[in-house]
């Protein structure tokens, strides 16, 4: 799925709340549905957890608080090496 | 400690004993077998309101040392209804692209390796893919995300690799 609009909602709230959350929760995993944080949680696991208790299964954006967005990096999938024939 | 041992073999009638096909490592990569399924937190949720809990959904899983992040079948998460919980920007030939990310639980059957609870796999589009040269098609990337939990031993001559958790 490439989809610009995957949790479009939810990360520009993040975008907003950003700089508050570093202040007192950084390294922590903000949960975030629709225009509603949720809470911040120690693990991502802990917060999938209470975002499914709350509101079921439905999109919810998990992000961890950092100043820097972590590198993602798949090489195979970037350069299409799993299925290049030679 | 759990160990999972794989080896290639080249299987000629007649010709004893099995000599060792680095080859087919070579072909097949180091692949295992994996189940996909909701994550713990999602079974519980739709047991607790009495919702069927979605079949796994079987395939082959490849090692991939130079991914950091494991990945899994886009279409895969989707069948078994797992809503994504965050976005990774990555290159592509195209340019970057936002991806959706998701949680699941991966188990491994037949290895005797414990399952793992992801909170984050990001979605790819394997499909299509069959390592093995048949059979089962490919449906996950496992990464260094997870090779932080494990040892992994790659034996090209012997045509053997390890998974250790």
């Amino acid at each position: 799925m490439a989809d610009e609009k995957i949790l479009e909602t939810e990360l520009r709230h993040y975008a907003l709340l950003k700089e508050q959350l570093l202040k007192h929760n950084e390294g922590k995993f903000a949960l975030i549905i629709g225009e509603d944080l949720l809470g911040t949680f120690d693990t991502s696991e802990a917060a999938y957890a209470h975002g499914v208790g709350q509101r079921g299964n439905v999109p919810m954006l998990i992000k961890r608080i950092t100043k820097e967005e972590p590198v993602i990096s798949i090489p195979a999938l970037t350069l299409g090496l799993i299925n290049a024939h030679f | 400690m759990p160990i999972f041992n794989t080896s290639f073999f080249a299987q000629q009638i007649g010709v004893p004993p099995q000599q060792p096909a680095p080859g087919m490592l070579l072909q097949a990569g180091p692949i295992l077998p994996v189940q996909v399924q909701v994550p713990a937190a999602l079974a519980q949720q739709l047991q607790a309101t009495n919702q069927a809990i979605p079949t796994p959904i079987a395939g082959i899983a490849l090692v991939d040392t130079g991914a950091t992040m494991s990945a899994v079948e886009v279409t895969v998460v989707q069948s078994l209804g797992i809503q994504p919980v965050g976005t990774a920007v990555v290159g592509t030939a195209g340019g970057k692209q936002m991806q959706a990310v998701y949680p699941a639980r991966f188990s491994f059957p037949g290895t005797g390796l414990p399952h793992i609870d992801f909170s984050s796999l990001f979605g790819a589009s394997l499909l299509g893919i069959s390592p093995a040269g048949g059979g089962q098609p490919l449906i996950a990337l496992i990464g260094r995300d997870i090779l932080t939990q494990f040892v992994l031993v790659y034996n090209g001559p012997a045509a053997t690799f390890s998974l250790c958790f």
